[in-house]
């Protein structure tokens, strides 16, 4: 494989082989593009729908394209056949905004529908749901009562008065700008709201105690969580429809993606149109 | 004696939701009677907006949703394979973002994208595809110059009103996925769009136009439809929106009012008319915020006449409209009516003359990316802004990324209940929210005589301050043998992250305006917290100097308080001096102004003398207004 020509020989053969298997799956018809054209995947998808006669047989289309010409004759009671059939001949298809998007639609539709045809196994559920763990599960949560202190050493003064009961303790501290009480929130959450170093803190407390003093982006706290709620990886049961749509979801994304790389090829024409 | 009456309704502490819920949703599992900030972005733009899509910028609604959730992007330049350049990411993700894209020209945008459809092959589209810095120019002008659609648009602009109400629904579409309707109540997004409105080839009348809910109208009523009078588009929203469409509700933000030829605090009904008091009160409904701060600069207030506060010299830009910047000779220098804090004053004359103050707005900021990147307001990794900016399609333009007079711009900041499209709405409407330059401090500030003057060692002073007073954007009423208002205010630095941690704060200052009894308006601004404390930043190397405050707090009584006339109050609080994003890249790219060679392409901004190489970030509430009785 160091020659040149060895390589281009065999690129060649594989683009030849590739363009004839294609020519099995996909419509055939003479180019529509001239070879090398940026062309936008939209516009691919159009042109296929039409090499593959969508816009004579598809209702909604007829519908339109027999109500555009209906319009501009002014003229009422000619059946929809011929009224399509006129239309067709004029090709408003080629300039109605309304045709296009449907004929794109439908056939970006269906390249992802042949993507999602195959109904996932529950072992591939369960490799899905592995690959893509962070999705489907809950941080680790804590909720807790703070009281704010601008000092270590008046963290530090008030342990002797601080109660069993934290919410009879709200009036011992300082005021900060938001609720002494503490939602149930994820190391992330409260690190956006007390700083990067309290997080770590708080999740090592065990619940149903003051904590010592704690250092926050603020100052000095004196801690009591109330509740730590463990990550939780959640069940494929709970999730599995959720799981299989994302799959199936990812299968039809990856089918147009293919089709539409599989024209650009048949068609020979640049990778990327550059605009979407 | 006592300040009597809160004219709003927080006399009493905050009581279980105090607004309507007009949604279909679970509660949420965290709500906090007395409130909580949400930090959020309301100007957005995406790749369906004109000027940011023929800057390359393929950013969608969906992406932008998810950008402001906390996931990576990628922005222009694109390679020929379609990857992309560079890629962003906010360090801290947004509670809620308004994607605004502009509404004028987006069914144009869509069609000239869109092949097959009519217009696709005009001589417009093919511009803009060919040549978008072009089609940025001719398509912005042809907008500006009457609300002419182009010729493809067809008969009464048919097809480009199709297009744009396919686009229209897909942001809709977008907004709803995007938001959490669930117990966990982590993001909420909100229709809506900008007007763009322009006069007099680049004089700035734009506005944010923000939904309740899903329920609007069926097409985003741009200028196109209503010419550039807000009136028009008050009117137009009412019709559409209030009236037409059973249980939407809308309110629309102004911004850029340092780009209005010192047009935006003027006449909304006439270009150089009076205000009468129809306008003054339509004006005080629909627009209860201002877009302070963003992108290209600030609009709080600037120096000169009786403003002496050295601290209006921050990102200013040396022109009063956009003429200015592309055509240096339609721009005038700045004027001190196109700022808000002259219009707070101006709008206390008119409530006096009219009995209505059409000018009694809360304030916010926002980023108005162009990048589709909500949120990404942080000095340390700005990449220009795309729209506007110098970033290119196919390139990475060396030197600055963007117009050293541009920034990466501001967030909002809204004190609710509970993140629900609801509960942000209702806070918006009654201006209990706060703009901030791009850092995340947190703020609260409470009016009212009754305020005790021990709150700041007070650690229930949040609910003392609803119990006893108003927040900021709350109105007062005083008798004639009203006692002066004690302000309180309490602060938290913006703890930043472990990468960037967030800066100390520097001081607090509270702004008052008032009307003499001559009908003059005057301005005081007092350092009550915090003061001069030595900090600087090393502009050689962006290393920080001294230290400041994590916390400040202060209730200050203005003793010079007079019941008789109309006051307002605002608090502004002040970081310490960090470096300005452009001259983090000076800095990174090695420039020593002393050593010509150094002075790389696209970096002459750098040794310009009118380069601000530091910033001083900081907040500013709404206003807490005073009126006689």
């Amino acid at each position: 494989m160091k020659r040149p020509l060895v390589r281009f020989v065999l690129l060649g053969a594989a683009l030849f082989a590739l363009d004839r298997t294609l020519g099995a799956q996909l419509a055939s018809e003479p180019p529509p593009f001239a070879p090398g054209s940026l062309v936008s995947d939209d516009e691919l998808l159009y042109r296929e729908a039409t090499l593959r006669g969508w816009h004579e047989s598809d209702a909604v289309v007829r519908r339109r394209l027999a109500m555009n010409l209906a319009f501009a004759e002014g003229e009422r009671g000619r059946d929809e056949d011929a009224l399509v059939r006129d239309a067709l001949a004029l090709g408003m298809h080629e300039s109605d905004v309304v045709v296009q998007r449907r004929l794109v639609q439908k056939m970006r539709l269906a390249f992802a529908q042949s993507g999602r045809a195959q109904e996932p196994s529950e072992a591939e559920l369960a490799a899905f749901l592995a690959a893509h763990r962070a999705r489907w599960t809950e941080a680790p949560r804590v909720r807790a009562t703070q009281l704010y202190f601008t000092t270590r050493a008046r963290a530090e003064a008030v342990g002797a008065q601080l109660p069993r009961d934290a919410s009879a303790a709200l009036g011992l501290g300082e005021p900060l700008p938001f609720a002494a009480q503490l939602p149930s929130l994820s190391h992330a959450e409260l690190a956006r709201q007390l700083g990067a170093a309290f997080p770590d803190a708080a999740f090592a407390l065990a619940p149903g105690a003051w904590s010592a003093p704690i250092e926050s982006a603020y100052g000095w706290h004196r801690v009591f969580v109330h509740e730590r709620t463990p990550a939780r990886e959640t069940p494929l049961a709970t999730v599995r429809s959720e799981v299989r749509e994302a799959l199936l979801a990812e299968r039809g994304d990856a089918a147009v993606r293919s089709a539409l790389a599989q024209l650009r090829v048949r068609w020979r024409l640049a990778p990327d149109a550059g605009y979407e | 004696m006592t300040l009597l009456g809160v004219a709003g309704a927080h006399a009493q502490a905050a009581p279980a939701r105090p607004y309507a819920l007009t949604e279909q949703r679970e509660p949420c599992a965290a709500y906090e009677p007395l409130r909580a900030p949400f930090f959020g972005d309301t100007h957005v733009h995406t790749a369906y907006s004109q000027d940011a899509s023929t800057q390359s910028t393929r950013t969608t609604p969906r992406d932008a949703y998810r950008f402001a959730r906390g996931d990576a992007l990628a922005i222009q330049p694109w390679r020929s394979d379609g990857s992309s350049m560079r890629s962003v990411r906010i360090d801290r993700p947004l509670d809620f973002t308004v994607v605004t894209d502009h509404a004028e020209q987006i069914g144009e945008v869509h069609i000239c994208k869109t092949p097959g459809t009519p217009g696709h092959d005009s001589l417009v589209c093919r511009l803009y595809r060919s040549w978008p810095r072009a089609a940025f120019f001719v398509m912005n002008a042809a907008y500006s110059a009457g609300g002419e659609r182009f010729g493809f648009c067809g008969e009464n602009g048919a097809a480009c009103l199709e297009a744009a109400q396919h686009v229209w629904r897909d942001t809709q579409a977008a907004a709803e996925e995007a938001y959490d309707r669930s117990a966990g109540c982590r993001f909420t997004s909100f229709v809506g769009y900008e007007w763009t409105a322009g006069v007099d080839a680049g004089k700035n009348l734009h506005r944010n136009v923000i939904f309740r809910n899903a329920l609007v109208p069926k097409l985003p009523l741009s200028t196109m439809e209503t010419g550039p009078n807000a009136m028009a588009l008050w009117d137009a929203l009412a019709r559409e929106c209030t009236a037409g469409t059973p249980g939407c509700e809308v309110l629309t933000i102004p911004h850029n009012s340092n780009l209005d030829g010192g047009l935006m605090f003027a006449s909304a009904r006439s270009l150089g008319g009076a205000v009468d008091a129809q306008e003054a009160r339509m004006r005080a409904f629909w627009e209860p915020l201002v877009e302070v701060m963003q992108h290209k600069g600030d609009s709080e207030c600037l120096l000169g006449g009786d403003t002496t506060d050295e601290a209006c010299g921050f990102e200013k830009l040396p022109y009063d409209n956009f003429g200015g910047r592309y055509m240096g000779f339609r721009g005038n220098p700045p004027q001190r009516g196109q700022y808000a804090r002259e219009a707070l004053k101006r709008g206390l004359a008119h409530d006096a003359a009219l009995g209505a103050n059409p000018f009694r707005f809360g304030l916010i900021a926002s980023t108005d990316t162009h990048l589709g990147t909500p949120g990404l307001a942080s000095e340390a990794a700005f990449p220009g802004h795309g729209g506007a900016g110098a970033a290119d399609a196919t390139t990475l333009p060396p030197g600055l990324p963007d117009a050293v007079e541009f920034g990466p711009g501001g967030l909002a900041v809204v004190w609710a209940e509970e993140n629900t499209r609801d509960a942000l709405f209702a806070a918006m409407r009654r201006r209990e929210v706060y703009g901030t330059s791009g850092t995340r401090p947190v703020v609260r500030f409470f009016g009212g005589a009754d305020l005790p003057e021990s709150l700041c060692s007070d650690s229930e002073l949040v609910a003392q301050g609803y119990a006893h007073g108003v927040p900021m954007g709350g109105e007062l009423r005083a008798s004639a043998s009203s006692d002066a208002p004690r302000l309180a205010v309490l602060a938290t630095k913006d703890p930043g992250t472990r990468a960037e941690p967030g800066s100390d704060l520097q001081r607090i200052q509270i702004v008052k305006g008032w009307l003499d009894a001559n009908g003059a308006t005057h301005e005081r601004v007092v350092d009550v917290a915090g003061g001069e404390n030595g900090a600087s930043v090393d502009s050689a190397t962006c290393e920080p100097r001294g230290a400041g405050h994590a916390r400040l707090c202060a209730v200050w009584r203005d003793d010079d308080f007079d019941p008789r006339e109309r006051a307002f109050y605002y608090a502004r609080v002040l970081e310490n001096p960090t470096c300005r994003w452009s001259q983090r890249v000076c800095v990174a790219k090695r420039v020593d102004c002393a050593k010509p060679a150094t002075i790389g392409d696209g970096l002459e901004a750098c040794c310009a003398p009118e380069h601000p190489r530091v910033i001083q970030e900081r907040a500013w509430t709404s206003p807490i207004w005073v009126s006689p009785e």
